[in-house]
């Protein structure tokens, strides 16, 4: 197992060195570079730049090394948390990034659990119960919450709690506590606007997984080893959960680690549509105003937690599939 | 003492409810197993060995419906069970797989888990029906690893089915199966899946089992080899149905089903000069439309003329235990 794991760190290592060069490249691929854009920027707004500035910036950003002096200082303070500088909004890339990451991940977190919470009951009630009635009822719901796009489903939820309930449910936050102190009241504030994104998130992919779960489950329940797990006299349900859930499971368990990246990337239309302020909309604006540092940053990010998402979903693997860990 | 019979099962008829239409996989299957004895059913693939045998532990798939006849089982202190009338999932029945009767199965690499160990899999079983604690389950479990011949059962029964070998795996599955000490073993198939040398050696271990545990045993299998070397009792079935029965002897020595005798001629030997290996004419005929009359009218080499085509013949005492359901055993003068 260990050896395993050594294996698997190495090959993250490669692949993350792959992937900064390439993130590096997308950064420098606009014509010119970012600081002309800047400029040039700065100058149809009127705002006066003198060359000793251009020149100081210049300095600043090493534009004047050779490309590989630029990689290097460039992943060396991507590396110490200094993300560099985003010119559209005149901030860090840390800053901008950190300061939405954690709403972002109460967001993407609560729908993953939503979606499991809501999704594997059903799944397997589906399966035990296959071509009965509230089989049919849960599969045509399921087929709805497919086929939904998330942002009409946002639009709708906002226009009827908006009308019905005179809640308005963009943004996370009630305008009063937007810029409070974190407490009781913000805290219930937040509960109570973060349902919405968490449905409309969830939905499709809760609606997905059923599918999946029952398909997983029913390939599973015909297998002889659930009938010889019956053969020993022991109660249906718990035969049931033991064996063939168990192993329906193991794909879901062992692609957890997928969800990483989309815990910063995911639902970015939804969260354009709410007005979340979560990374989802901040990526999308930056690739927009080529705002490349920016840009660069997140693929980078991005990159990384697919990375060690997969890495994690390797170990899990192992760790449910006992076939795996001994090879 | 009127009845040492440990299972009697009368008329059994089952229907498989498929989207094609209705499969009856069993119509009117007739054997008993005295307490002690070891009965042999075989037949042709399809013909519906396992499904009486599921029928039986009442683990017959959803769609599976028993639709006629009864299966009795008598209990450690000879005390009646009605297997048909019990719920299939019930506490009943569920009181009696396990501690009173319990199956192996033809597969062992997929008839267990592959994700739980094997000793996960034969302790479940002894907490659930016995009174003990893990550790002790735990003892029992490695005891019989020890008898079923698996070395270093300490080591082994915390390793996972896929490490072991075909013939290890069905060991297990035996050492499972003798869990909770039940009176009757149904065994399916138990060598099919095995390599010829290994085969023996399971036969011979289960035969062991037999003995050592005073089990009744009904063995399922398509190889005349095998019911020869393990069982007192034979029942050939042919498409859902028991075509003859005998004590083994009988069944070798005197078949008299054209059924029986076509099986036993197909048989490879090494001695006699042949040359080519007699086989039965014709494939099975398709489930979801029986033939009328015998089934076998289609290949019979004997068959008679019309009145094999009229109605199933009825069952004939032709020697003693020896039963034939065939027209050729049948006085026909008044037909």
């Amino acid at each position: 197992m260990s050896k395993f794991i050594m294996h698997r760190l190495l090959f993250m290592v490669v692949t993350l060195v792959i992937i900064s060069i390439l993130s590096f490249i997308i950064i420098q691929l606009p014509p010119g570079d970012y600081l002309t854009s800047y400029i040039t920027q700065l100058r149809s707004m009127g705002t006066d730049v003198s060359d000793e500035q251009i020149e100081y910036l210049r300095e600043q950003y090493g534009l004047d090394d050779p490309v590989y002096v630029q990689y290097f200082k460039w992943i060396g303070n991507f590396l110490t948390g200094d993300m560099g500088f985003s010119f559209s909004w005149n901030r860090p890339v840390n800053e901008l990034v950190w300061e939405r990451l954690g709403l972002t991940l109460v967001i993407s977190i609560s729908s993953l659990l939503f979606t499991w919470i809501v999704a594997f009951p059903i799944g397997i009630y589906t399966a035990l119960r296959q071509n009965s009635l509230s089989d049919y009822f849960f599969t045509f719901l399921s087929f709805i919450g497919v086929a939904t796009p998330n942002f009409l489903l946002a639009l709708v939820l906002m226009y009827v709690s908006f009308k019905y309930f005179g809640i308005n449910v963009g943004g996370l936050f009630s305008p009063e506590y937007a810029d409070a102190a974190w407490g009781i009241g913000k805290i219930t504030d937040l509960l109570q606007h973060l349902w919405i994104p968490v449905v409309v998130v969830g939905t499709a992919g809760t609606a997905g997984l059923v599918r999946i779960m029952r398909a997983n489950l029913l390939d599973e329940l015909g297998k002889p080893y659930v009938t010889t797990a019956k053969s020993k006299g022991i109660p249906n349900y718990k035969v049931i959960l033991k064996y063939p859930v168990r192993i329906a499971l193991n794909p879901f368990i062992s692609t957890l680690g997928w969800q990483l990246p989309k815990l910063i990337s995911g639902s970015t239309i939804t969260a354009v549509v709410l007005s979340l302020p979560t990374t989802g909309p901040l990526l999308l604006d930056a690739l927009k105003s080529q705002d490349m540092y920016l840009a660069g940053s997140f693929i980078m990010l991005l990159s990384v937690l697919t990375v060690i998402g997969t890495f994690i979903s390797d170990i899990l693997l192992a760790l449910v599939d006992p076939r795996i860990r001994y090879v | 003492m009127a009845n040492n019979n440990i299972l009697e099962v009368e008329n059994l008829n089952v229907h498989f409810h498929t989207d094609e239409g209705i499969v009856r996989a069993l119509n009117g299957v007739d054997f008993k197993v005295e307490r002690g004895e070891a009965v042999g059913i075989v037949g042709e693939s399809g013909c519906g060995k396992s499904v009486t045998s599921t029928s039986v532990m009442r683990l017959l798939p959803g769609v599976g419906e028993i639709a006629a006849g009864t299966i009795k089982y008598y209990d450690k202190n000879k005390k009646q069970h009605d297997i048909i009338n019990l719920k299939a999932d019930g506490e009943h029945m569920r009181s009696i797989r396990g501690p009173e009767m319990s199956m192996i199965f033809q597969e062992p690499m997929t008839a267990f888990s592959p994700v739980h160990t094997i000793g996960n899999q034969i302790i479940e079983k002894l907490l659930y029906h016995e009174d003990i604690d893990k550790d002790e389950a735990r003892r029992k479990a490695l005891e019989l690893l020890k008898k079923v011949g698996i070395s270093k059962p300490e080591q082994r029964i915390d390793e996972y089915p896929f490490q072991y070998s075909g013939g290890m795996r069905q060991r297990a599955m035996i050492a499972m199966g003798l869990a909770c000490e039940p009176q009757l073993l149904i065994a399916d198939e138990p060598t099919t899946a095995l390599d010829v040398t290994i085969q023996a050696q399971v036969l011979k271990l289960i035969k062991k089992m037999q003995a050592d545990y005073n089990l009744s045993l009904i063995l399922i299998t398509h190889d005349l080899g095998v019911i020869a070397h393990m069982v007192d009792y034979v029942n050939v079935m042919y498409l859902g149905r028991v075509v003859e029965s005998g004590p083994v002897e009988e069944i070798f020595d005197n078949p008299a089903h054209p059924y029986t005798q076509d099986l036993l001629k197909s048989i490879p030997r090494m001695t006699g000069n042949e040359g080519k290996l007699a086989s039965i004419e014709g494939a099975v005929p398709d489930a979801y439309s029986l033939p009328k009359g015998c089934p076998f009218h289609t290949r019979c080499r004997k068959k008679i003329g019309e009145v094999c085509e009229s109605a199933y013949p009825e069952r004939q005492e032709i020697s003693a235990d020896h039963y034939v359901n065939c027209y050729l055993h049948q006085d026909l003068g008044d037909k």
